[in-house]
């Protein structure tokens, strides 16, 4: 019986341009799996997730989510999504973090639909879940880096997704918020059944939190639970072999100490 | 002290001042927050085009600016969204190119730069009974529209690429909200004038960002204002014979710079 994954591609290729950015690219994700996207500037990482939010359309191959094309998927099968310039919102935005988490539920609820009782309570829960209820009232621009990720995270969740993509979700957080983060992905993956794909350049962080790693460099280069994971050997083929794996810890502790 | 409201032209002008006051800081907001400010002054130029042209053919230059306006606020938004030129660039060209015809058609109809002057600086005591009728009919469907769409146009605001990877048909709502604009700046030109609309639709928001709590407050305190200096400079270029568009501006500006001293 073919089993129905969350996520697959059947050798995607991507192009911009004259230029490869991703190519030949076959994986399947399982419902409720953790996965941590890792690979090289230029990989391919953020395109990867563009193209599962159809933001992208790819230039050959097939994408499914839940075992449906994502031309039609999205109508679906709700993600949620955490951009990675979320980090660097325009400060003077004048949103309350209420009305940013309440914005995940417009394209869900439709044209035409006023705000209902139930979009109250799932805006209410998605906000007690990341534990930002009380920062409600502030304007999002007076928020601390890990307060920011959270409320988007509760915004993404006030979409009720089956999957939430990341794209680089710790940058300018500090190290107790990244703590407090990854252990709400954890809950939200393990509790609640989200899947979760989390792009990041912080391997160190990356291999510890996920289940599985899916390297990514033009092409798949590997797919293995993180336990596998070895990062010399990961850091040997993507970089020059005497270079150290680079965390974003250093940048997290320069900014906040 | 009221004795100006028993003249029919200050209940016209205060009217289309109203409804001008109301939709511009509304749609004001939307643009300002996603820096596109100087769109209100590029279609300000291309509603120049339509005066002119309506001043030319002899056909009503309010209707005139509104359709050409619209169709050009169309085509900045296409080339916009084809991503080959910049966004900035691409209202500099509008902006440029619509003046240089507008000289042109000015140039050609001999004897309409009279005509033209109450269009530039604003001129309430020439607006006609049906020009307020246009100006209140466009104002109501432009409010209307504005807020049907309201939580839409936030999300396409805060991150256009987030609402469409949410599914949100981003294109129509930024077309919409262009084409509001045109709207909005073709029925303000009679009150503000062509050269000072911009500013009724920037200042008022730019100041009301500075007291808002929240993006709501932030849209309310700024048609707040926005009202306040329409009406007061309507009222006071009455009595003071001032130019009606300047004088509102000017109060607008008043607000802001008030507003530089108070902290949120």
């Amino acid at each position: 019986m073919h089993t129905i994954h969350c996520i697959e591609f059947n050798d995607v290729s991507f192009q911009y341009l004259q230029t490869t950015i991703l190519e030949h690219l076959s994986f399947q994700i399982p419902r409720g799996a953790y996965v941590g996207i890792i690979g090289p500037n230029g990989g391919g990482k953020t395109t990867l997730l563009k193209l599962i939010l159809g933001l992208l359309k790819p230039n050959a191959g097939t994408i499914s989510i839940f075992g449906h094309d994502i031309k039609t998927a999205k109508k679906h099968f709700e993600m949620g999504y955490v951009p990675q310039k979320m980090a660097d919102i325009e400060k003077k935005f004048p949103a309350t973090v209420w009305e940013i988490v309440a914005s995940g539920r417009t394209a869900r609820r439709g044209v035409f639909h006023w705000q209902t009782r139930q979009d109250k309570k799932i805006i209410e829960q998605s906000m007690a879940l990341t534990n930002v209820t009380h920062l409600q009232k502030r304007l999002i621009g007076t928020l601390s880096g890990g307060e920011r990720q959270r409320v988007f995270i509760a915004r993404a969740l006030a979409r009720e997704p089956k999957i939430l993509i990341l794209d680089e979700p710790t940058i300018g957080v500090d190290i107790k918020a990244q703590k407090t983060f990854y252990t709400l992905l954890n809950t939200l993956n393990k509790k609640f059944g989200i899947t979760i794909l989390l792009v990041s350049h912080d391997i160190d962080v990356v291999a510890e939190q996920v289940e599985t790693i899916l390297c990514l460099n033009k092409t798949l280069m590997c797919q293995l639970p993180s336990r596998s994971f070895n990062k010399k050997e990961y850091v040997e083929q993507f970089y020059e072999k005497t270079a150290k794996p680079v965390t974003h810890e250093h940048e997290a502790l320069e900014k906040y100490s | 002290m009221i004795d100006f409201l028993q003249y029919d032209f200050m209940i016209r002008a205060l009217a289309a001042g109203i409804a001008i006051a109301l939709i511009a800081p509304m749609i004001g907001t939307f643009l300002v927050m996603r820096r596109y400010a100087y769109m209100a002054d590029t279609l300000a130029h291309i509603a120049l085009v339509g005066v002119a042209l309506g001043l030319l053919l002899n056909i009503n230059p309010v209707i005139a600016a509104v359709v050409i306006t619209i169709v050009a606020a169309l085509g900045i938004e296409q080339i916009r969204q084809n991503k080959k030129i910049l966004s900035e660039a691409v209202l500099a060209l509008f902006l440029s190119g619509s003046l240089a015809i507008a000289i042109v058609l000015v140039n050609l109809g001999h004897g309409v730069n009279t005509d033209l002057a109450s269009f530039l600086f604003g001129s309430i005591a020439t607006v006609a009974p049906h020009e307020v009728a246009i100006i209140i009919i466009l104002g109501i469907v432009a409010l209307t529209v504005i807020l049907i769409f309201y939580k839409e146009f936030f999300l396409v605001t805060f991150d256009e690429e987030l609402a469409y990877a949410e599914g949100l048909p981003t294109k129509t709502f930024n077309t919409l909200l262009v084409m509001l604009a045109g709207i909005a700046v073709a029925l303000a030109m009679r009150i503000v004038g062509i050269l000072l609309i911009g500013a009724l639709m920037v200042i008022p928001v730019t100041t009301a960002i500075q007291f808002g709590r929240s993006f709501r407050q932030t849209f309310l305190i700024a048609i707040l204002l926005s009202l306040t200096a329409t009406i007061t400079g309507l009222v006071l270029s009455y009595f003071l014979d001032l130019a009606p568009g300047g004088t509102i501006v000017i109060i607008a500006l008043i607000f802001f710079i008030f507003s530089l001293f108070t902290k949120r």
